[in-house]
């Protein structure tokens, strides 16, 4: 992956692909290791592994103010295009160009250290989300804690949060500063109704501020309210780019679950 | 992520962890401490007083084995299950796993040293070893560092894949204990088994420990040497290994 300083696109991939070696998904034991060794130690040693293509040849570009939905079945890949995109997954081939800071939060509901308070942990977790400024941590922790309305829950352990509590918290941070690019993956679904209605007017000024937007959600009605454009991802492949409500037609037309 | 980042978020984990561990506590970090220092003391009795074990400087020996020992030993075992444990943190925000086992093993050398400088100023008052020589002993603790590191990094990785790995490693330092030259010396070993404590990486990094008791200081400096070289490699191989496996880690924590 590698920045690339043109105008307006934030991210620019091409002939994406992603492959993992099958056989890491065997439950292998030492004693399974071994038997297969026994059996046949010549293929133990020499035979291909099987790949699982996760990602196909996908090519997307993400201009400044676009607020992509990526719609997809369970295991289409969405997770996995976001991920490469966050560079935490390398792509087999193909190419990612990024301009400017990715910021990707994939569940809101994980503390770093349950036995810490909220406050302890949301100074933690700037760490983390926001490595570039150091400056302004403090600034941002103290946004994300009065914006999560936890008041004094701040003090107590984070183990002690109900699901909504944790979401609100990390949701706060993720959203207390902008980025150049935000990829959210099914983060609204652990806040309740309230927070949530709190949270869109935030996430829409963050993304007027800058950058884009990469949602994946399987709410229609959450896609409609954030995004102005949508994908929908099958079998690694993005099978459609562009409306908003075309994607979603598309997306629940889909055929049942295959694994590629 | 440049490497400023990177260890401002060691240094905070660690830090964390550790407020972590020892919150709710009675006497936090003093349990940690006092613990190698009280296993120091009962196989100094064991070793030296019961079986009468003879060589030259017993307790300084036997300090400069077992603390980095244990050090080495409870770093690799906590860091074992570490990134399957930190799974969901992992999947959840772009925080390179790496981050997570140096913070473990920052935290076990920080108890490491404490216990170490408790011990070894007190032994080393009473000893005809120079404090200049002790000084030296900056390289070993450097190296030690690098073969933590690099060690509790391989075994992580490997447990993603291998999820006995913890046993199996727990029972190889159980058995590596008294395989390794900490509570006797090399030199009693039968001379046709002595190749085999040569190739035992924990006595690598240990060894130039305890030649900093040595009358000849150039044993000190080839045992470093090798320590050093070793734990070179060892980084080299967990570096190649998560560059190998990184996609699959993830996709399988």
């Amino acid at each position: 992956m590698k920045s690339s300083a043109t105008s307006d696109i934030l991210i620019e991939v091409q002939d994406l692909h992603l492959d993992f070696k099958a056989a890491t998904y065997k439950s292998w034991t030492l004693r399974d290791l071994f038997i297969d060794f026994a059996k046949n130690p010549l293929r133990a040693l020499l035979g291909e592994e099987a790949e699982l293509s996760v990602l196909r040849g996908v090519d997307l570009q993400v201009r400044r103010g676009d607020r992509i939905a990526i719609l997809g079945r369970n295991g289409a890949g969405k997770t996995s295009l976001c991920r490469c995109i966050a560079g935490i997954y390398r792509q087999t081939s193909g190419r990612v160009d990024l301009q400017g800071q990715v910021r990707a939060i994939f569940d809101t509901s994980i503390g770093i250290q349950p036995e810490l308070t909220g406050w302890e942990n949301l100074r933690l977790l700037s760490k983390f989300i926001y490595p570039g400024e150091k400056e302004n941590q403090t600034a941002i922790v103290q946004e994300a804690a009065e914006f999560s309305g936890l008041g004094s829950f701040l003090e107590m352990p984070f183990k002690t949060y109900s699901n909504g509590m944790k979401t609100r918290l990390c949701l706060s941070l993720v959203t207390a500063a902008t980025a150049d690019v935000l990829i959210l993956d099914e983060v609204f679904d652990g806040a309740d109704l309230a927070f949530r209605t709190k949270m869109i007017p935030r996430m829409m000024e963050l993304i007027e501020k800058a950058g884009a937007v990469l949602f994946v959600s399987h709410s229609p009605d959450q896609i409609r309210q954030v995004c102005n454009k949508a994908l929908v991802l099958e079998d690694g492949v993005i099978s459609y780019f562009g409306a908003i409500e075309e994607a979603i037609e598309r997306y629940k037309n889909l055929p049942e679950f295959s694994a590629p | 992520m440049n490497l400023t980042a990177l260890m401002d978020q060691t240094l905070a984990l660690t830090a964390a962890n550790m407020k972590s561990r020892y919150r709710n506590t009675l006497a936090g970090i003093v349990w940690v401490v006092l613990s190698p220092i009280i296993m120091y003391g009962a196989q100094s009795y064991a070793f030296g007083h019961i079986l009468k074990i003879n060589i030259q400087n017993f307790n300084l020996h036997l300090l400069l084995g077992l603390l980095p020992w244990l050090c080495i030993t409870q770093s690799i075992q906590m860091s074992a299950t570490l990134l399957i444990t930190s799974g969901p943190l992992l999947k959840s925000y772009n925080i390179h796993p790496f981050v997570i086992i140096a913070s473990q093993a920052l935290d076990n050398l920080v108890n490491f040293i404490l216990a170490f400088l408790l011990i070894l100023l007190p032994l080393a008052f009473y000893s005809e070893v120079s404090l200049p020589r002790l000084g030296l002993l900056l390289i070993p603790v450097t190296s030690l560092v690098f073969f933590v590191l690099a060690f509790s990094w391989i075994t992580s990785i490997v447990t993603v894949f291998f999820r006995d790995t913890a046993f199996v490693l727990g029972f190889i330092l159980s058995v590596s204990f008294f395989l390794t030259p900490i509570f006797y010396n090399i030199d009693m070993v039968d001379e046709h088994l002595r190749w085999l404590v040569r190739f035992n990486l924990f006595y690598i990094a240990i060894e130039p420990f305890q030649k900093i008791l040595s009358p000849d200081l150039q044993l000190f400096w080839q045992s470093s040497f090798l320590s050093v070289i070793v734990s070179a490699l060892l980084t080299g191989s967990a570096y190649l290994l998560w560059k190998w496996k990184r996609n699959e880690i993830f996709r399988y924590l």
